[in-house]
């Protein structure tokens, strides 16, 4: 149990190191330290870009590459010239969930698992009792303050972790009826700090702007228990609200600030989108949208003066749901949607004052195994035989069983396990894929899949990857992440760092102070 | 920080206007600026997903009604039998499982209403599980509201069955038995099926080898309706999650 003044001597101290060193790094101790990488180009952005891949981890990356691309094709990601590795650990987990590790990215401090916008002093649900620790300046917050425009987009709920690090402060991650209201401005607990407010809301999660007794634009009922209305709240401050695809696309630079909330829960993954009833623009569409309508001028009311730019924040947050599912097909499909946002996203803006940075906030038990072949027609030599099969790789052969060449016969058949049972190039190592002992050829497996499905194989949208430990939902990993950057400042992308780095990136790359 | 953020923000802001956006990027950079290429994905396109199934007009006018459906699973593994109570009106569907701690309550989309969501209620738990339509659609094989409405029976089969003579009148209604050409074929083998309920009193279907039995018994007016309210109110203190994040275990 912490002493009540506990958090009086953080702040102190914390005040004293930042006037002390003219940098706003709280570490717990030498090994945080050494996560940061300190260096400057001292150059400027006019507007920053932060995509974020929900449980986007290497092996996600890899796979959707083989995927999408072919294993030696290159993504938009592979194109970007600076890469690191970012440690994601928080405050009090080795492997940590989507709002510490979003708070330190967009923050450049570490806190506690479930934690938003606060700093390490801070409980989830604040289970010590002893209050809540520091309010830390988000880089929204910072760009707001300098009278840039600002846009989150995220295919998750927009009070979501990802999302809500960038504009809430608060214990609990799951309150989100709470965190809708710190984005609407004139409300009692509205975070100030956005001043005239956030210019561009894109995602889903409208229940938390509608009550619970009413049924929303799509038919579905809301979340709110105080009977509030926020999209009309909303529209009250001057908001265009859209909630389907033809209001989507009516969208033009006079309708800022916009609130779009396409989704009474998370959108859908890009797989399904086309089912949705009103209509879903894609994270692609959402991205390009965001540009064009942050890319120049001013939302109405506004106070004018020179353009200073944007900053934009963009989640696809269902990779990570897919992965907790055991399905891989949707985890790739959602990440290949990533990477066409990005490509998207580059070639709308000019690279010489846009910065681009994609990361993830945290990898997941999933894995890529065996000594899979690439597909026939990509071998450099001819092999003297092969199973019919293997002409034709499911996802140039990431989403099949794993074919070696049998070195005796020179045959090109099925890697079998130790029993002699092929095995498939996707894994995971624990979540709903568990087979047991009890496992047979993928190919002809009736393990039912997702709504107890019996796939036709690996390669089918039901299909649960196997995976070592039985659990009813896949995790999450504390391996590191890749951070890719092109553009003014992403040089400083490098080598491996703390997740905290990619905040010092932006700020820099902006001409913010850091933590202030 | 009230004071000094205003200064700090007049000093950025000088700081930011000095300094030109691109000016201090190196000329060899600048020049051989190139934006990244799209690659051709060769990834297929994802099949397309049907709309939700139209809905017959008697759909529209259903009393009312409670019953139990038994349900028996025949096969070289052996035998097994679960029971729910259902209770169904023109617009919720509410399923109690019997011997488990679970009840299901999907909801006909009033805007849409071919669509539809749910809510699996975990008494064990003390959660609310909030399904959305695909949600249903993937996990639980609902294609719309008329998957729920008709007990995830399609009135298309029949056109592939012959109508008997045969016939048995429960709750006002007429249920009619139609059967297959091959009784030992997969797929539905038997239905004994109301136009007027949208129901199949009887209903068996041959799935590799296993026979699956369902059976309507007690059908009766339901005394109450309380269930078909919205389970959020109705059960305080229970957590209430979308499917979705009820896996990320922790959080």
């Amino acid at each position: 149990m912490r002493q009540a003044n506990h958090k009086v001597l953080i702040s102190l101290a914390a005040t004293v190191a930042i006037g002390a060193a003219g940098a706003a790094v709280m570490a717990r101790g030498p090994s945080d330290r050494q996560d940061d990488h300190e260096g400057s180009s001292g150059r400027r952005a006019k507007n920053v870009i932060l995509f974020i891949g929900d449980g986007m981890g290497v092996s996600t990356v890899t796979a959707t590459r083989v995927y999408s691309v072919g294993v030696a094709g290159q993504l938009i990601v592979d194109q970007f010239p600076y890469t690191a590795l970012s440690r994601t650990y928080s405050s009090d987990s080795i492997t940590p969930d989507s709002a510490p590790t979003m708070t330190a990215m967009m923050t450049g401090y570490n806190t506690n698992a479930g934690v938003l916008g606060l700093d390490e002093t801070t409980e989830f649900v604040d289970f010590n009792k002893d209050g809540d620790g520091k309010r830390l300046w988000t880089l929204l917050e910072q760009a707001k303050r300098e009278d840039m425009r600002v846009g989150v987009i995220s295919t998750a709920r927009i009070t979501h972790a990802t999302p809500a690090a960038t504009f809430a402060h608060i214990n609990d991650r799951n309150n989100e009826n709470a965190i809708a209201l710190q984005a609407l401005p004139g409300d009692a607990t509205y975070n100030r700090r956005l001043g005239d407010g956030i210019d561009l809301l894109f995602g889903g999660g409208r229940q938390f702007f509608v009550p619970t007794t009413t049924t929303d634009d799509e038919g579905g009922s809301g979340s709110r228990t105080d009977g509030r209305d926020l999209r009309a709240e909303f529209q009250g401050k001057g908001y265009s609200y859209v909630y389907n695809t033809a209001g989507f696309n009516s969208l033009t630079k006079k309708s800022l600030p916009v609130l779009g909330l396409f989704e009474r829960g998370h959108m859908e993954y890009e797989y399904d989108r086309p089912s949705d009833a009103g209509g879903e623009p894609s994270v692609t569409d959402m991205t390009l949208k965001a540009i064009e309508l942050l890319g120049a001028g001013h939302r109405k009311g506004s106070r004018g003066g020179p353009d200073r730019g944007y900053f934009l924040m963009v989640e696809s947050g269902r990779i990570d749901h897919a992965h907790h599912e055991g399905n891989a097909f949707r985890a790739l499909n959602d990440t290949q949607e990533l990477d066409r946002a990005i490509g998207a996203a580059a070639r709308a803006v000019d690279l010489r004052d846009t910065l681009i940075i994609v990361s993830a906030d945290h990898s997941h038990v999933f894995n890529i195994a065996g000594y899979p072949m690439r597909p026939l027609n990509e071998l450099p030599y001819p092999v003297p035989s092969y199973d019919p099969a293997y002409a034709t790789l499911a996802g140039n052969g990431i989403l099949d069983v794993a074919y070696d060449i049998n070195l005796a016969t020179g045959n090109v058949e099925p890697s079998t396990d130790g029993n002699g049972v092929p095995y498939t190039t996707l894994v995971y190592g624990n979540g709903p894929g568990y087979r047991g002992a009890a496992r047979v050829d993928p190919r002809m497996d009736n393990f039912p899949g997702r709504g107890g499905v019996i796939p036709t194989g690996p390669d089918h949208p039901a299909y649960f990857q196997e995976s070592a430990v039985p659990l009813g939902s896949e995790t999450h990993s504390a391996e590191e992440v890749a951070i890719y950057a092109i553009g003014p400042g992403s040089d400083l992308v490098r080598g491996t760092v703390k997740n905290t780095h990619i905040y010092r990136v932006m700020a820099k790359a902006l001409g913010f102070n850091p933590g202030s | 920080m009230k004071l000094i953020a205003p200064v700090a923000a007049i000093l950025t802001a000088g700081v930011l206007a000095g300094a030109a956006m691109t000016g201090r990027q190196p000329a060899e950079e600048i020049a051989t600026y190139r934006p990244p290429v799209l690659p051709s994905r060769t990834s297929l396109a994802p099949p397309a997903i049907p709309e939700p199934p139209s809905l017959p007009e008697a759909a529209e006018t259903l009393p009312p009604i409670r019953f139990t459906v038994t349900t028996t699973w025949s096969g070289p593994q052996g035998r097994r039998t679960t029971s729910q109570q259902v209770t169904r009106t023109v617009d919720r569907m509410h399923l109690l499982l019997r011997g488990t701690d679970k009840e299901w309550l999907f909801e006909r989309n009033p805007v849409d209403r071919r669509r539809v969501s749910g809510y699996l209620i975990d008494h064990g738990a003390r959660q609310i599980l909030m399904h959305q339509e695909s949600d249903l659609r993937n996990e639980q094989q609902l294609r719309g509201w008329s998957d729920a409405l008709m007990m995830r029976f399609d009135p298309a089969v029949l056109a592939r069955l012959r109508r008997t003579d045969h016939y048995d009148r429960l709750f006002g209604a007429t249920f009619t038995r139609y059967v297959a050409a091959d009784m030992k074929a997969d797929g539905a083998v038997e239905v004994w099926w109301s136009d007027a309920l949208l129901l199949p009193l009887r209903l068996h279907v041959r799935q590799r080898g296993v026979l699956v039995a369902s059976v309507l018994s007690q059908l009766e007016t339901p005394a109450a309706l309380t269930m078909m309210a919205d389970p959020r109110g109705r059960l305080t203190g229970y957590e209430v999650l979308e499917v979705a994040d009820s896996r990320e275990r922790r959080h």
